[in-house]
């Protein structure tokens, strides 16, 4: 019994030792317990494992949350460092007390706001303010003059760009939160790698599952197809090509490992969603997919994308639904190689041949404006000195 | 009345009638004549919209500022046009929406001629203009302030070759115009609305 009681003590101690010593990374002791989350994952790299990503956090994304609920939510997944009150601001780790209508600032300045990281105008029309547009693994608080100033810029490098700073609610300077050159901005060191994981996770999840080779779009039963379509990091990334984009993404990824702040709001958007951010669980997991060399005759999916885009072109309907239909698969063709593009030589006639019907009918409704025009002018010839018939 | 006063009224009397005759406020008998010489007076600022519409959520809307230029008339001008789709274009505004881009620019008319033009959409090189004339209308309304009519010869009236149907005019006045609003459907049935707003 005393040997029992000596071995019992032994065992106790040493794991409050270790608990101690785990410190800063005691969250660990949380994956552990959710070591079967990542059980379905097999694949070793490449399209496959993005396929199964995707499936994996589709598939146990079993609460979509509302917006408001999204500002509740941040309370949460986004408490202030060191006990203080409020939230972590995302681009400045700085705190900030008070929601956006909690208090009455000149501009809201000084207040948080919810930041979609991937903006709503780069989506492809996407989201909004649900699905994709209210997930707690994407949005973040932000300081609401930083956020504006961040509005739909692409992240990118902008090293001669001015900085951009959060407000105080009297209106100061607070903290810099990063730089901006034209329509590129791009954020502190420390937060790189941040955004890079958000933009995977979002890029893995809502891409419909042709154009990421999974097999789901979503939790079974839900009706949640909607809130999928297509996704390019061009869409989110200045970058002359996805290549490119995906090259600066894996470069944050590494340049700023994940840090205690995600790894906080992953278990608490976990314990809401169901769903976890993998990137934040697994970093290696970016280089695994997309460091893997791409077949010499271009990228499955990039081919893949483009036959789904076609097959959902509009061709009735308004001019706005066919636009967007045809965007869509503007940017799905821009992806294909020469080689991928003559071998979908029948989805790129029927592309071709819908892009010239929209734009004979939008030339129609130009030209019937200019007629216009030129008879509203043609009849103020008095007014123009022209002193009238 | 003494010979001085006589002479003094009489001033007074041709000064006006010389006022009226170089195109001032008009009181000619023909309430159509006196409109047009409305059009002839000097306004400091007459602003154009047009809007053509397509459908219930699908428009382009136009507007141009007419101002004195040195004697000359300078238009400012703000078109809007829908935007085509370039497959090998950039991917940059492929957000999805649909929405009209604007072209800008200044021209400067003299005599009716377009004699200079700097921006993005081109101006008709000569024009010649509305004229208010009795036959060109039916169903007229016209008073002191305010006239209303349905226009039976579109091409008279606004002094170009136009095909449409159901074309409409209000004008409001006093001695100078105040705003003209003409309405019709064009030769595709889309709805198309000119106003000319004036300041004196």
């Amino acid at each position: 019994m005393r040997k029992t009681g000596k071995i019992l003590l032994t065992a106790v101690c040493a794991a409050f030792i270790a608990g101690a010593l785990a410190g800063p990374f005691c969250l660990s002791a949380a994956y552990a317990a959710d070591a079967d989350y990542y059980a379905p994952v097999t694949a070793a790299g490449g399209t496959q494992l993005l396929g199964q990503l995707h499936d994996l956090i589709t598939t146990t994304h079993t609460h979509y949350s509302s917006y408001s609920e999204c500002r509740d939510n941040t309370k949460n997944t986004d408490p202030a460092l060191n006990g203080e009150k409020g939230v972590v601001e995302f681009y400045t780790h700085e705190t900030i007390e008070y929601y956006i209508n909690d208090i009455s600032t000149p501009k809201n300045q000084g207040t948080w706001n919810r930041e979609h990281v991937w903006p709503k105008a780069c989506s492809n029309g996407l989201w909004g303010t649900e699905g994709g547009g209210a997930d707690m693994h994407h949005i973040r608080p932000s300081e609401v003059t930083l956020n504006g100033a961040r509005g739909n810029k692409k992240f990118g490098e902008a090293a001669n760009g001015g900085e951009v700073y959060s407000k105080t609610t009297d209106g100061n300077n607070s903290k810099p939160g990063g730089r901006q050159a034209g329509n590129v901005f791009e954020p502190l060191d420390d937060v790189k790698g941040d955004v890079a994981r958000i933009v995977l996770y979002v890029y893995t999840h809502y891409n419909t599952y042709a154009n990421v080779y999974g097999s789901t779009n979503g939790a079974r039963g839900d009706n949640v197809e909607r809130y999928f379509g297509t996704l390019r990091f061009t869409d989110i990334v200045s970058a002359s090509s996805e290549e490119a984009a995906i090259g600066l993404l894996l470069e944050w990824n590494e340049l700023d490992p994940v840090d205690a702040i995600e790894r906080t709001r992953n278990e608490e958007a976990y314990k809401v969603q169901g769903n976890r951010n993998p990137y934040i669980d697994h970093p290696e997991y970016a280089g695994k997919i997309w460091e893997s060399a791409d077949p010499p005759d271009g990228d499955p999916a990039a081919a893949a994308a483009f036959h789904a885009a076609v097959g959902s072109i509009v061709q009735e309907g308004s001019l706005a639904a066919q636009y967007a239909s045809l965007q869509r698969a503007a940017a799905a063709y821009r992806a294909l190689t020469e080689t991928q593009r003559q071998a979908a030589e029948e989805d790129a006639d029927k592309f071709e041949a819908a892009v010239r019907e929209f734009n004979e009918a939008v030339a129609a409704c130009n030209g019937a404006a200019k007629r216009a025009e030129d008879g509203a002018l043609g009849a103020a010839g008095g007014l123009l000195g022209g002193g009238g018939q | 009345m003494n010979m001085k006063k006589f002479l003094s009224i009489l001033a007074l009397a041709l000064s006006a009638a010389a006022l009226c005759a170089c195109g001032g406020p008009a009181s000619a008998d023909d309430p159509y004549e006196a409109l047009n010489k409305m059009l002839q007076a000097d306004y400091s600022e007459v602003a154009l919209t047009v809007t053509t519409t397509f459908s219930e959520d699908l428009s382009l809307t136009s507007s141009y500022i007419i101002t004195d230029a040195e004697g000359d008339k300078k238009v400012s001008y703000s078109v809007e046009r829908f935007p085509a789709i370039d497959p090998e274009g950039s991917a940059a505004g492929a957000d999805g929406e649909f929405a009209p881009y604007t072209l800008t620019g200044e021209a400067v008319y003299r005599g009716g001629e377009l004699i200079s033009a700097t921006g993005e959409a081109a101006l008709p090189a000569a024009v010649r203009g509305l004229r208010f004339r009795k036959e060109y209308f039916t169903n007229a309304q016209l008073t002191g302030v305010m006239l209303r009519a349905d226009v039976t010869d579109a091409a008279g009236f606004l002094g170009t070759e136009i095909v449409c149907t159901d074309m409409k005019v209000e004008a409001t006045f006093l001695e100078y115009l105040f705003d003209i609003n003409i309405g019709y459907l064009d030769a595709d049935g889309n709805r198309v609305e000119y106003a000319y707003r004036f300041t004196v």
